[in-house]
């Protein structure tokens, strides 16, 4: 299985370098040297221990996107403000409808050459229009850049692969929400392989929210990456509302003394939904924090996996580090896997993680039925707290709403025979 | 008739020179053989055995652990080493070895806690046999079978061959595999029905001989109602070579039955520079097949260059329980990669899961442990602390819990730190005239105070002089 669409897949990335010739020889080469890298690397199996949880392979479009042209849509509806936002419309950057605010210009293309996994090897070996942008030095913005990853008819059966990075300079603050969806979430059949990388120089602030809203059928394979300079702050919220297979990397390394990270994160599935969210925090560097909460609610036949590791290098001593997954369970067939992970070879550190899984408590569900709110009701009010925990850790308030409006819809969708089974 | 081997921290490094009979070198079929025919096994064993060595022929070692494992040559070990018959023909204790006895002197045990000792049934495994088991006259009249396996095999073999390799399969895993294959002796424990055993059983493993691989295989089964507390300990000579000691525990727990096993696992760990010590490669698992059963695993690991171990519960019966508490230490050199394993099968069942961990020096200690709920597990619980302590920065200290459940009405919760030892914690002990040594040991004391006090008084006096002794030196 996996082979034969690994072949197809090398196979149709030709059709991806005829329309690459805008990058220049040096990035297109080295674009063929990430391809011939992902070939040795392959699709992650099972048998990996990073992927024991998922099984990516199951439902992957054969074809890339591969036309580089630009589709008129009209603005999607979930750009938050105007002034700020940034549109993919299958994985290629649509640079005409796209809004830079002041203090955020296009940056120079710069290669890479070292990679999180085979999935963001792949992503950049085939990603036509990387979009690399810089948040000037001592830019603030009052208002949240919305990304929307926008998937219409001609993405179906496409591997999608947008790839963004971003540099933040010295003393700058931005929020940016990033969603992913489609034009018809109820019939669309894609692949998304997605992958953002943020560079925050010395003080700089940068929050990012991802939003996966993909269409149901789909697979979402997303990489966030984070590079940390001295002072810096990266907060990151990863929230998944279920499609049929996800997977969130999420890698932070917090390289300089007094940065420090926020990685937070929602997953509430329903019916036969798979979420895996694999999360990486290096500490290389002393006087560094990070804290980690994910939150899950596991409806229907679902199954959600969550692997957070905590690496802390050799002399980065005084570091402080917390996570925490919790995880409830509405139905006798919802499934969690959790792995928290530290890995710790300094001695003077604070570190700790936690894990618990339960039910919604009977006592509680009691107390809002013994006051007429009905059962159905009482549950999803009780979800909705139980969510609200880690959505109230977005620190834009705009963003915020948006999710907390999302994540509402998506309860409001679900049928509670769908959320109980 | 010991040598103490150059001026030691590890206390029993001594080489008892034993006239032993051993087999050839290496791993064959023959060897299998040999071992079946030299114990004059019938042939249901041999078949085991050899299923088992076809098996591990087919199996690769295992990778997946956190640890540097070097290549084994598994042609270059003795399979079968035992010391000749003039010792086997001990009947107490104190006929045994008093080398055996020193040791629990060298410890600084008091007098009267020896004498205590004394009143335990102990089976003493010399590299590959069982030379000894005490106080067999007084269990024999309450029921209760204490022996080594080969001798069980002869008087009992519709016991051993009922339950032997139902809990760990012959395929289980690589060292498992090896295990059944060459198994020398081992322990055989059968409580019967609704019979408290009267003393506390233990076993106590040596290595001895050169270029050996010990390879036990304890068997403990404890029918409706019954309860036995087991004791193991184990050491081997200072030697500037690795040896291999791949051992198998099963217990299984019917109805009401109740099982503790308490280890203190005190193996040769290496030198300062991590030359030599033993490869701790272990497979522990108990079956609380009947309802309201209960198995406890309580460790101390302070010993072996190398452990991969991870004592686990299968709670079958409805309402079992299974723990694990567990304090690994490690320094030097050492790898430790220990945890535990507990599978919620039957309804209601509850496991609890408290581990320790302490690393010095350029050691590596890392917790690895799996709750998991089955479907079936209704209204099951479990609770994990795991905790370690780093002392000195070049230690390193890893934690990998999988949580993997499958039924909504299970409630799992899982806790885990590091730290250091806080200065404030130091300084107050340090001002009230303690030295920085004694600070340490007590604080670390006071750390593994959750597991200790589950040991039985003997053990814990064993432990915590263990840990103090380890500790000398390895001021961070």
């Amino acid at each position: 299985m996996e082979q034969v669409l690994f072949n197809e897949l090398i196979k149709n990335s030709a059709e991806v370098y005829k329309n690459t010739s805008e990058l220049g020889p040096s990035y297109n080469e080295a674009m063929k040297n990430a391809l011939e890298k992902f070939k040795l690397l392959g699709i992650p199996t099972k048998k990996n221990e990073d992927w024991i949880y998922t099984n990516i392979s199951k439902n992957l479009s054969p074809r890339f996107f591969a036309r580089n042209t630009e589709i008129v849509q009209d603005v999607p509806s979930l750009v938050i403000d105007r002034r700020g936002m940034i549109i993919f419309n299958n994985g290629v950057f649509n640079r005409h409808q796209s809004v830079l605010p002041d203090g955020i210009i296009i940056d120079q293309q710069v290669p890479s050459t070292e990679f999180f996994d085979s999935f963001d090897t792949l992503n950049f070996s085939v990603s036509m229009s990387p979009l690399f942008i810089k948040i000037k030095k001592n830019t603030l913005l009052d208002f949240p850049v919305t990304i929307v990853h926008l998937v219409d008819d001609a993405g179906v059966n496409k591997f999608i692969s947008p790839r963004i990075t971003v540099t933040a300079e010295e003393f700058s603050k931005v929020s940016f929400a990033e969603i992913f969806t489609s034009t018809q979430n109820a019939v669309f059949q894609y692949t998304t392989n997605s992958s953002i990388t943020f560079n925050l120089k010395e003080s700089s602030y940068v929050e990012h929210v991802k939003i996966q809203l993909e269409a149901q059928a789909s697979t979402h394979i997303g990489l966030t990456k984070a590079n940390l300079e001295g002072h810096a702050q990266f907060k990151s919220m990863t929230i998944d509302l279920g499609v049929f297979t996800s997977r969130h990397n999420i890698d932070v390394s917090v390289n300089g003394e007094g940065a420090e990270t926020h990685v937070n994160g929602l997953y509430a599935l329903k019916k036969s939904e798979h979420a895996d969210i694999f999360s990486v925090i290096h500490h290389n560097a002393a006087h560094t924090n990070s804290d980690q909460l994910f939150k899950g609610i596991l409806a229907g036949e679902s199954h959600g996996a969550f692997t957070g590791k905590i690496q802390i290098a050799k002399d980065a001593q005084l570091v402080n580090s917390n996570q925490l997954n919790k995880n409830l369970m509405l139905s006798k067939k919802a499934h969690i896997d959790t792995r928290p992970q530290l890995l710790v070879a300094a001695d003077d550190v604070k570190c700790a993680h936690g894990a618990t899984i339960g039910q919604l408590s009977p006592d509680e569900e009691f107390y809002l039925e013994s006051r007429g709110i009905k059962k159905d009701k009482a549950k999803r009010m009780l979800c909705h707290g139980f969510a609200m925990d880690v959505l109230f850790k977005i620190e834009n308030l705009k963003i915020q709403k948006l999710a907390i409006a999302l994540l509402d819809e998506s309860f409001e969708k679900t049928a509670l025979s769908e959320m109980t089974l | 008739m010991s040598t103490d081997i150059l001026n030691s921290d590890y206390k029993y490094g001594f080489f008892t020179d034993i006239e032993t009979e051993a087999f050839p070198k290496g791993l064959s079929e023959d060897i299998v053989r040999m071992i079946s025919a030299k114990k004059e096994e019938p042939t249901w064993l041999l078949d085991f055995r050899l299923k088992a060595y076809a098996h591990w022929l087919k199996m690769a070692t295992p990778k997946w652990a956190h640890l540097e494992i070097p290549d084994i040559d598994y042609q270059a070990l003795y399979y079968y080493s035992a010391p000749k018959k003039k010792v086997d023909a001990v009947g107490s204790l104190d006929e045994i070895d008093p080398e055996l006895l020193a040791t629990f002197a060298k410890l600084g045990i008091p007098l009267n806690e020896q004498k205590r000792i004394s009143g335990v049934a102990v089976d003493a495994v010399f590299d590959s046999v069982s030379v000894a088991t005490t106080h067999k006259a007084e269990l024999e009249k309450v029921g209760v079978i204490f022996c080594s396996i080969s001798e069980a095999v002869k008087e009992h073999p519709e016991l051993v061959k009922k339950y032997l390799g139902t809990v760990v399969p012959h395929s289980d895993n690589f060292y498992a595999a090896l295990n059944a294959a060459v198994f020398s002796d081992g322990s055989f424990v059968y409580i019967p029905k609704g019979v408290k055993c009267p003393l506390d059983l233990s076993t106590y493993f040596r290595i001895n001989a050169k270029e050996t691989g010990q390879f036990e295989r304890t068997l403990i089964v404890a029918e409706e109602g019954s309860f036995v507390n087991y004791l193991e300990g184990c050491t081997a000579p200072q030697r500037d070579e690795n040896q291999l000691h791949a051992a198998i525990v099963e217990l299984i727990a019917m109805d009401d039955a109740e099982i503790k096993y308490s280890t203190v696992q005190n193996w040769y760990a290496g030198d300062k520079n991590g030359l030599g010590g033993i490869y701790n490669f272990v497979t522990k698992r108990g079956n609380c097949l009947g309802k309201n059963s209960k198995i406890s695993w309580t460790q101390v690991e302070a010993g072996s260059a190398i452990t991969w171990k991870y004592p686990s519960c299968n709670l079958i019966g409805d309402n079992s329980e299974g723990a694990f508490y567990s304090v690994a230490l490690t320094n030097n050199f050492m790898q430790a990669d220990t945890g535990t394993k507990m599978v919620h099968i039957g309804k209601n069942t509850k496991s609890t899961i408290i581990s320790k961990g302490i690393s010095a020096e350029q050691s590596e200690n890392n917790y690895r442990g799996l709750v998991k709920i089955n479907p079936s597990a209704t209204g099951a619980r479990n609770y994990s602390q795991c905790d370690s302590m780093l002392i000195g920065n070049k230690a390193r200290a890893n934690t990998f819990p999988y949580i993997d459940v499958k039924n909504n009405t299970a409630i799992v919760e899982h806790e885990a730190s590091t730290s250091r030892i806080s200065e404030e914690q130091l300084f107050y002990l340090q001002s009230r005239g303690l030295s920085e040594e004694k600070c340490i040991s007590m604080i670390v004391n006071g750390f593994c105070k959750d597991v200790f006090k589950e040991l039985p008084l003997e053990f814990a006096v064993e432990a915590v002089k263990l840990i103090e002794m380890k500790l000398e030196n390895s001021i961070g």
